[in-house]
């Protein structure tokens, strides 16, 4: 066990010599579907933009929220559940819809995480776009809290990662799982502040949804620096003690199964 | 390791496979949910049940053999015996399902040289691609870009996307790029032949060249006149087992009859 840790690591490790080809895919899978298009990439920020427009006009009104209010969060709040709905179903798919690859190269096999992740991060960030337009349509301010979204953001993304190597593991052996993602992910949208507020919801049960959904607490680390405010340092610490268990048990599990993964593609 | 006594007491070896066996577990929907597993109804094997009771197809079985730094091997056997998942193991692929495999040196493969490679991309962009796929740094592609444009004759087509070449243009392009690679230990599945009359010895004093430098070749063929005039050594695969392992000669002379 232990040399198959040592040879987990390792393969983490060795993926950073891939570095280059980590890029070149990213980008190419980002832009992949827009080639020959005129706005390219900015094409699934313009839907984003389209969709948190929308939900502004239709639900703002409804909650009766002040738009200066309701807008940038409902706009920060897609973004960062893009990001991270898009790195959950992407991962499962990592190493399946690699095998190809995975068959014939012997580039570590966590190459293929980091890919996806990679891939996001450049949506994510060209997706950021829309945040600043949020607030000037809006009539908002943000403040010096902003930067803190980037530390919220590798936070995030540290969790993310751990996240996708594991579901890239499972759904290579058990295919069910990118569909029960698939399916779970839109009742998922929902049950996360993404358009709603928990404070606006009657009585207990919208702190009840939140509490035990992870994926909002992820989202908050990111989305308050971004509309102003300063994270709870309980969240900080919260988010990055999950981080660190979840490596540990991905590591465990990667170790468990690398070498097999290439079997079962 | 060095206690048996080997014709090369250099200790030069590069490969070391002890019984080394390799099995694909075959998953069908069924067993592959997670209803399967959790409900776990024992199904039957068709090829071999192993004792999880998963269909297993043992494609290699106790491999035992040693290759040295300066060996050149063809790999003979019919289709189905061995030898594509013989070069997965050799190429750290595929670990084996039990026994040893000791691989050290740097690997390189001459087998789906276009794989990966993107249509919608330029040439240029693919020569990156392709490399980066090998494990090469940007630097060092740019520093062989010049190179690999001129030697594979794409001229201005370069900068147009790939899906606007030729099958031979692909190719000229996917072989420049592959064989800009200094392995220690190279992979071919049957001999590389590009292009037209003149490309071909073009192609072939720079495959030479790249053979000048690596320290073992494994060769996959189907060709006699291939293994004789390359290797020096050969290893005949049937069903999984090495039937024959020796000089090239006597071994292809057994393999492909007088």
């Amino acid at each position: 066990m232990q040399k198959k840790l040592k040879d987990a690591l390792r393969d983490i490790a060795e993926s950073r010599n891939y570095a280059n080809l980590i890029h070149i895919l990213g980008w190419q899978d980002m832009r992949h579907r827009y080639r020959r298009s005129l706005l390219g990439p900015f094409w699934l920020v313009g839907s984003t933009a389209a969709l948190v427009l929308t939900i502004c006009l239709v639900m703002g009104p409804m909650f009766g929220v002040p738009s200066a209010d309701y807008v940038p969060y409902v706009a920060s709040g897609m973004i960062v559940w893009n990001l991270i709905v898009s790195m959950v179903t992407e991962s499962c798919q990592a190493f399946i819809s690699q095998s190809n690859m995975i068959r014939q190269t012997s580039a570590p096999i966590f190459t293929y995480v980091a890919r996806v992740a990679w891939k996001n991060t450049l949506l994510f960030l060209h997706s950021l776009v829309i945040f600043p337009v949020a607030l000037w349509l809006s009539g908002a301010r943000t403040n010096a809290c902003a930067l803190l979204a980037l530390p919220g953001f590798l936070l995030v993304m540290a969790n993310l990662v751990w996240i996708g190597l594991v579901l890239a593991i499972i759904s290579a052996r058990y295919r069910d799982l990118p569909k029960t993602i698939d399916s779970v992910t839109p009742v998922m949208m929902f049950m996360t502040p993404i358009m709603w507020k928990p404070e606006l919801m009657p009585s207990r049960i919208g702190a009840h949804i939140v509490q035990f959904n992870p994926f909002y607490w992820l989202m908050q680390l990111v989305r308050l620096p971004l509309i102003g405010e300063v994270p709870p340092k309980a969240l900080w610490l919260g988010v990055a003690a999950v981080a660190l268990l979840g490596w540990m048990l991905a590591v465990f599990l990667f170790a468990r199964t690398r070498e097999r993964i290439v079997y079962w593609l | 390791m060095q206690a048996d006594a080997s014709p090369h007491q250099t200790a030069s070896e590069l490969i070391d496979f002890r019984d080394v066996s390799i099995h694909f577990p075959v998953f069908n929907p069924s067993t592959r949910s997670f209803r399967k597993r959790v409900i776990q109804v024992a199904t039957g094997g068709i090829v071999a049940p192993d004792s999880t009771g998963h269909i297993v197809v043992q494609a290699l079985t106790n491999l035992n053999f040693r290759i040295f730094s300066g060996e050149r091997v063809a790999l003979f056997g019919h289709n189905g015996a061995g030898k594509t998942t013989l070069l997965g193991a050799l190429s750290r692929i595929y670990s084996p399902t039990s026994g040893s495999a000791v691989i050290s040196g740097s690997l390189g493969s001459l087998i789906a040289i276009s794989l990966g490679s993107d249509p919608e991309s330029t040439g240029r962009e693919n020569i990156f691609l392709r490399g980066a796929i090998l494990g090469l740094g940007r630097e060092f592609i740019k520093k062989n870009l010049e190179e690999i444009i001129e030697f594979s004759e794409l001229g201005d087509f370069i900068d147009l996307p790939v899906r606007t070449y030729s099958s031979g243009m692909q190719m000229r392009l996917a072989f420049a790029v592959s064989t800009m690679l200094r392995p220690e230990i190279l992979m071919m599945d049957e001999w590389l032949s590009v292009g037209d009359k003149n490309f071909q010895a073009k192609a072939a004093a720079r495959l030479d060249a790249m053979l000048q430098e690596t320290k073992i070749l494994v060769l996959a063929t189907h060709s006699k006149d291939l293994a004789l005039r390359h290797c020096n050594r050969a290893i005949w695969l049937e069903h999984g087992h090495i039937k024959l392992d020796g000089p090239v000669k006597e071994v292809a002379a057994a393999y492909f009859g007088n």
